[in-house]
């Protein structure tokens, strides 16, 4: 945002604004960006599947507004759009405005949670989900295991109540499907400190991440191989936690505070915080945003913010090790959202991938376009990811062999849909395909 | 109507008593030549007060288009209604009297190095005013369009004496409605043109012609040469298809002829003939020609026939209709008229453009035969969706064949439109589609 | 997404959920304010309720019901037009296109394409650019507008200074009256119809005579090649007599964009920038297309006009990426305002182009004495200016300032002889301006046809033309009080 002069930005209000309640009310800086064109409406999942304004950036943005204008109560109907939104950031990209419209859905949602508390089938799923597993690494061991347990729980009588069950199980087992046989929990497997291979370039802390580490065991593994391979010795700081995305998506806004306190702490010594899960990249770039209105915690914010990158630009950036051994086969590459439109990482993850032997290279059409998975929608609003997921398939090339990608929602969701259409493509992180061809070309050299 | 009473409107001489009635209709008892707008508007209001029933014309080369009355009260003409306005070269755009000639506007413009994107035919007496509202368009439409392409605003008389603007002077506007589309083609039954604001184009600093003779009746060739041009990156101003008796005449051979034109800076033109050449089968044979020689086998073009000021031979008058058409049945069309004109011993000038989807008939002989010959051709071109109006009959034959064909608008809405500007039915009453 | 069963207390909303579905229609408070104003947000009304029809059968169903019924309604597209042409002013239902986005037909050789209006401009080319094959009219808003929004508004883009506005490719449209009755114009994309142009007079009318259910359009064969130039100039004068230079030379370029100083801070200052100096008064964007050898010359030309009027810098593009890459930072100009400015009104008038330097003098004029700013962005080529006046709709009366400027800067542009809108449309915003361009009498001659079509002026009310015979001032207070309530 530049400065013109011309007006003075309105500045945060400690009292409710409209029908918003005191405190972290949606920033009118940011609504007062849009200036209504409409530029991003084909850019949205969510309008593409239903037409409805309100179901847009553009129309969400104006009922955050007009809440704050006192025209819309935060009542059901509000609701609706604001947790329907996938909070993929597409829009953002489109944008010409740079209206951070995933900033405002975001600080919606914790004055809806605030204001109309969660009752229901949905309370039940999300305090399991926010509560109950997240911030706690031994839990989230084994999504598998959770889904068979949430089949099996009393939660699928409230979805059955609700009219879910026609829709959640399908999704549900798909997904259990689809996770992967569970690695070992990295921070079980490596001490804090794992050397680097030959000279030491840099040190590098890693966030190993709840869903990543438990279900994409593998992946964090070969992150780590990567790493160590290319010069950097990586720390696993073990107070870290979960990195709080999926909780400030749903609103729940103090408890992603409390994780970002810890892993702010967590990762106080470290100079580079790397995240090979491009949701908790993003977070944790945005977590300046939760301590608007505590001046000192939001400097320390910035600052830890600035240390965190994903693994794929970090590689590109410093120049990484030119992988020699050979990978036959048709790659595509899917931008997950957090990373293409989150953070501006598109190029580099294709630039490592291409430079893979053997790679024969196809591009995916619409690879920005969001798949449905975003954090835990596609269980809090299957129909909506069923829907998108669809049409993200539709994009996917025929041929492809391998489609990488760089988050491990998204890994679990291209897998459901992969599975769904009879395609025999694999899905993996693009640290693996790496990590495989560094291997395969060591194996030749012994 | 009496002489005394056009006096008090414009001077005696340039009211004229005419004749015995045209043979192709649509003159009127009185014939007048007004010079001012204020001239023009008078007659208008004070017919429509009196219940006289107006006709306009320009060059005259109309006449035979439409029409059911044997006489109008009066004709209007515009031909001393003319001159340009204003040419605001700089903006490539002029304004100019309706009953200004089509050829003198292009000496103006070429002085200019200027031109107006449009060749239509017989430039020499066709006024602008009257290709617009007779929708009169030749083969570079391809590239350069039609009068609703080009007329930015208009100015008109209306029987009730309004005086109105529609458009501008400028090249974009979309202020209200596109009023001016309504004047385009609808044959003076609204308002008579008075000035008309034109969009302009830089003339070409060259042009090539490249004329491919095809065996004749090989319209399936032809189409798939069209084609294959059409999805190259070439940029024909012209893909007209001529039937051999027009061939013969322009092209001196007995083929169907495809006639293809550049015009681009010369090394363009070079490339792109160069191109379309190797492009031709070996059946083919084929010429260029270049700058002036092309442009002037253009001018010939447009005077295919004599226009209808010429005399009438009253026993196999010049019949002529306009096709429209899907593109791609352009050729098969031109093909299907020159057989049939074959089989009924008609003689026959067809051609088409293969990239624009007009096409125009030239017919000469005895009513019966000749009216069966279009009606053939009617139902050919409406089973493709498609019209064939005949835009030059005598009125005598006019009682038995409908000029216009089937109308697929409503009734209502071109009735409604009338009304609103010419609630009297004053102007050119039933010449125009649908009886309006 | 789990709501009770709910039964509507308006019955109209019941009958309208009968004919489309229930899932199709939208009532609630929250579910309308977002339909409440489209690209033009200074002037706002609520809608009774949306409806989505899934074909054209629906549509006229619809359109049958409320005629019946006497209640007003307007066809939505995408919701960008810059006129509030879409902007309910109170009670009308909305019928949304947006759910009819189909691509019906392609026939390349014939070079004409089927949509359904509400398929989405970009959606086009990118459909049929793999052939070979383009959709010329690109308004800047062409990732999100719809063909038929298009239609209605008979929109430009940057390119139609080569080769025309939307009227120009329409060849065919299937339109449903505001009676219900169901017409066909243009059938198959078959040019001259027997019968005055009606194609051509619903073209532009803002859907205020038909909405507009099926399009027929012209494609056209991608060029050969093309060339983009950039260049800098530190006299907006200077840029303006290159203009008029480039098109007396003979050359008709495929566009001819500028943009001014201001506008240059906002681009850059926003989404897609590309690196403009910041100092400069004016850049010129210009394309030249067609083929190779012809183009190659042409460029060359352009840039000696350049050099010849102080260019201080001027460039050919290196490769598309690069040209794209400026075309994506002029074509998000007016959004990119966003960045710099809380509120913006783009204007949109058009002047013969010779008349530049002095058109811009007086909008600068304009700025100095209002004290907004006023970014300019515009189609040099064809004369269209479009002065994004900035503004901050939070500080009391500069809503009303920059309507005022607003409105003044058309009334410099109808002086000079032009327009008051060449691609926007005249909405609800400019109804009083069409006085600075027509009589009454000829306002009152589009008014007459607007009855033919939509006698009882159900579709799209209270749009397009000046109340009758009230003196303009007058209206001018009028608007301003509306635009205070906002
Ligand atoms: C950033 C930005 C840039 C723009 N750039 C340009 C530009 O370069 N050139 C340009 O010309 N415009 C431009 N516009 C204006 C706008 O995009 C166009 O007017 C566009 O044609 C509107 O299309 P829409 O689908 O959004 O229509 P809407 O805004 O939904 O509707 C516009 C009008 O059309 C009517 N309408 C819509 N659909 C139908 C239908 N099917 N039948 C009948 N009536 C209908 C509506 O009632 C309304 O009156 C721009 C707008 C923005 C926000
Ligand atoms: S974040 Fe994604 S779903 Fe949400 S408004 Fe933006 S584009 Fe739509
Ligand atoms: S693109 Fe940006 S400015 Fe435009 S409507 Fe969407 S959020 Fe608002």
């Amino acid at each position: 945002m530049a400065e013109t002069g011309l007006s003075e930005k309105r500045t945060c209000s400690d009292q409710g604004l409209g029908h918003y309640l005191p405190g972290d009310v949606p920033d009118a800086n940011k609504w007062a960006d849009c200036v209504h064109c409409g530029l991003c409406l084909e850019a949205c999942p969510t309008y593409l599947e239903t037409g409805h304004e309100h179901q847009s950036p553009r129309g969400r943005v104006h009922l955050i507004k007009s809440v704050a204008e006192g025209k819309v109560e935060m009542d059901e109907a509000f609701m609706d759009p604001v947790f329907t939104c996938l909070d993929c950031r597409a829009c953002e990209t489109a944008c010409p405005a740079n209206v951070q419209v995933g900033g405002l859905i975001e600080e919606a949602r914790g004055q809806v949670r605030r204001a109309v508390p969660v009752t229901g089938w949905r309370k039940q799923m999300s305090r399991l989900f926010l509560e109950g597993l997240f911030p706690h690494p031994e839990r989230v061991n084994k999504l598998g295991q959770l889904l068979r347990f949430l089949k099996s729980s009393g939660l699928s009588s409230f979805a059955r109540k609700s009219g879910l069950m026609k829709l959640l199980p399908q999704h549900l087992n798909l997904l259990e499907q689809v996770t992967p046989e569970p690695g070992e929990p990295l921070r079980k497997k490596y001490q804090e400190v794992i050397p680097a291979q030959g000279v030491t370039r840099a040190r590098v802390a890693v966030l190993t991440g709840c869903v990543m580490d438990a279900v994409f065991g593998e992946v964090n593994e070969a992150t780590v191989r990567v790493l160590t391979r290319n010069g950097y010795e990586v720390h696993i700081p073990q107070g870290q936690t979960c990195c709080g995305a999926l909780h400030v998506h749903a609103g729940e806004r103090e408890a992603g505070r409390k994780l970002a306190r810890r892993n702010m702490e967590a990762f106080a010594e470290a100079d580079h915080v790397l995240v090979n899960a491009a949701g908790c990249g993003c977070a944790m770039q945005e977590y300046p945003e939760l301590f608007k209105e505590e001046p000192e915690m939001r400097e320390q914010a910035e600052a830890f913010a600035a240390k965190v990158t994903d693994v794929s630009r970090f590689l590109h950036h410093r120049g990484f090790e030119k992988p020699k051994g050979e990978i036959r086969a048709r790659v595509t590459y899917h931008d997950a959202c957090h990373l293409a439109h989150g953070q501006g990482v598109r190029e580099e993850p294709r630039r490592l991938l291409q430079s893979i032997p053997g790679v024969e290279w196809v591009e995916m059409p619409e690879a920005d376009r969001c798949c449905g998975s975003a954090g835990i929608y596609n269980i809090t609003q299957p129909k909506m990811a069923q829907a998108v997921l669809e049409s993200k398939m539709e994009y996917v090339p025929e041929d492809v062999e391998l489609i990488s990608m760089g988050n491990p929602g998204c890994m679990l969701q291209m897998a459901a849909g992969v599975l769904q259409h009879g395609r025999n493509a694999r899905v993996v992180h693009t640290m693996e395909l790496l990590d495989r061809s560094y291997r395969e070309g060591d194996k030749k050299e012994v | 109507m009496t002489a005394m009473v056009l006096d008090g409107i414009l001077p005696a001489e340039r009211a004229v008593r005419s004749g015995p009635p045209h043979p192709l209709g649509n003159d009127g008892s009185w014939r007048v030549y007004p010079r001012t707008e204020q001239e023009i508007r008078d007659l208008l209001t004070h017919a429509d007060r009196e219940g006289l029933q107006v006709t306009v014309s320009g060059g005259g080369t109309k006449r035979g288009f439409g029409g059911q009355r044997k006489r109008y009260d009066l004709e209007i003409s515009l031909a001393e209604y003319k001159g340009v306005i204003e040419h605001r070269a700089g903006d490539l755009t002029m304004t100019v009297h309706a009953g200004t000639p089509i050829r003198e506007l292009a000496e103006v413009l070429a002085a200019h190095g200027q031109m107006l994107p449009a060749d239509p035919r017989w430039p020499g007496s066709a006024t602008i005013g009257g290709v617009i509202a007779a929708n009169d368009t030749g083969p570079k439409r391809l590239a350069y369009g039609a009068p609703r392409d080009f007329v930015i605003g208009v100015r008109a008389a209306t029987p009730d004496g309004r005086i109105l603007r529609t458009g501008g002077k400028v090249v974009k506007n979309v202020a209200g409605y596109d009023m001016n589309k309504l004047w385009i083609g609808s044959m003076g039954t609204l308002g008579i043109l008075l000035e008309v604001t034109v969009k302009l184009r830089p003339l070409p600093p060259d042009r090539g012609l490249l004329l491919i003779g095809f065996p004749a009746g090989a319209q399936g060739e032809i189409q798939t040469y069209v084609n294959r041009l059409q999805a190259s990156s070439l940029e024909p101003v012209a893909l007209e298809v001529l039937n051999p008796s027009l061939s013969a005449r322009m092209a001196g051979w007995e083929r169907d002829t495809l006639a293809i034109a550049f015009e681009d800076r010369p090394e363009a033109v070079t490339y792109q003939l160069e191109r379309a050449e190797a492009e031709r089968s070996g059946m083919t044979e084929s010429v260029v020609m270049r700058g002036r020689e092309a442009e002037d086998w253009w001018m010939r073009f447009a005077e295919i026939t004599p226009d209808a000021t010429a005399s009438i031979d009253p026993e196999r008058p010049l019949i002529s209709a306009k096709v429209a058409l899907k593109n791609t049945d352009v050729a098969a069309f031109v093909g299907k008229a020159t057989e049939q004109a074959v089989q009924r011993k008609l003689e026959a000038f067809v051609h088409g453009g293969a990239g624009h989807g007009i096409s125009r008939v030239y017919v000469r002989g005895e009513q019966e035969p000749v009216l069966h010959y279009l009606q053939v051709l009617r139902t050919f071109v409406e089973k493709r969706r498609g019209s064939l109006v005949s835009d030059q009959m005598p009125l005598s034959w006019r009682k038995h064949f409908d000029v216009w064909g089937y109308q697929r608008i409503p009734r209502s809405l071109m009735e409604g439109i009338k009304q609103s500007f010419d609630p009297n039915r004053t102007l050119n009453h039933q010449r125009y589609a649908g009886g309006i | 997404m789990f709501r009770k069963k709910e039964r509507h207390s308006d019955p109209l909303i019941r009958k309208l959920m009968k004919l489309v579905g229930k899932e199709h229609v939208l009532h609630r408070q929250a579910d309308l304010v977002a339909y409440e104003c489209d690209g033009f947000t200074l002037q706002r009304g609520k809608a009774r309720a949306v409806v989505f029809p899934g074909e054209t059968k629906e549509v006229s169903a619809v359109v049958r019901l409320l005629h019946r019924e006497r209640v007003p309604f307007i066809a939505r597209g995408a919701g960008t037009g810059l006129s509030g042409g879409a902007t309910p002013l109170g009670g009308e239902v909305i019928i949304s296109l947006v759910r009819m986005k189909k691509l019906l037909r392609v026939d390349l050789d014939n070079r004409t394409a089927v949509v359904q209006p509400g398929f989405v401009n970009l959606k086009l080319t990118q459909a049929i650019s793999k052939d070979g094959y383009y959709y010329a009219p690109d308004p800047s808003s062409q990732y999100a507008c719809t063909i038929g929004g298009n239609v209605a508004e008979n929109a430009g883009g940057a390119h139609c200074l080569k080769y025309g506005v939307t009227t120009n490719h329409i060849l065919g449209a299937e339109v449903v009256l505001p009676d219900g009755e169901v017409i066909r114009l243009g059938e198959d994309g078959i040019p001259d119809q027997p019968g005055y142009d009606l194609l051509g007079l619903i073209t532009g009318s803002e859907g205020t005579l038909g909405v507009v259910t099926e399009i027929t359009v012209r494609i056209l064969k991608a060029p050969e090649g093309k060339q983009t130039i950039l260049a800098y100039f530190d006299d907006v004068e200077d840029g303006s007599r290159a203009v008029s230079d480039i098109i007396s030379a003979g050359i008709v370029p495929a566009a001819l964009e500028m943009m001014d100083r201001t506008a240059i801070e906002g681009v850059e200052a926003a989404n897609f920038p590309v690196g403009h100096p910041l100092d400069i008064e004016a850049l010129l964007l210009i394309e030249v297309d067609g083929i190779e050898a012809g183009f190659q010359s042409e460029a060359e030309d352009i840039v000696d006009v350049c050099r010849k009027w102080n260019v201080r810098e001027v460039k050919v593009a290196k490769d598309e990426q690069e040209a794209a890459a400026w075309w994506a930072n002029r074509k998000t100009g007016f959004g990119a305002m966003g960045a710099i400015s809380p509120d913006y009104l783009v204007q949109d008038g058009v002047i013969p182009r010779s008349r530049l330097p002095e058109v811009l003098n007086k909008i600068r004029a304009i700025s100095q004495e209002t004290g907004l700013r006023i970014a300019n962005i515009f189609h040099a080529g064809d004369g269209n200016l479009h002065p994004l006046i900035l503004f901050d709709a939070q500080k009391p009366g500069e809503k009303e300032k920059a309507l005022q400027a607003g409105s003044r800067c058309l009334k410099a542009c109808a002086d000079a002889g032009g327009s008051i809108t060449g691609e926007h449309g005249v909405g609800i915003e400019k109804k009083e301006e069409m006085r600075f361009i027509f009589t009454d009498e000829e306002i009152e001659a589009q008014t007459r046809i607007r009855s033919v079509f939509n006698p009882d002026n159900l579709l799209n009310p209270d749009k397009l033309f000046p109340q009758p015979g009230r003196c303009a001032e007058v209206k001018q207070e009028i608007k301003e009080q509306q635009g205070l309530k906002v």
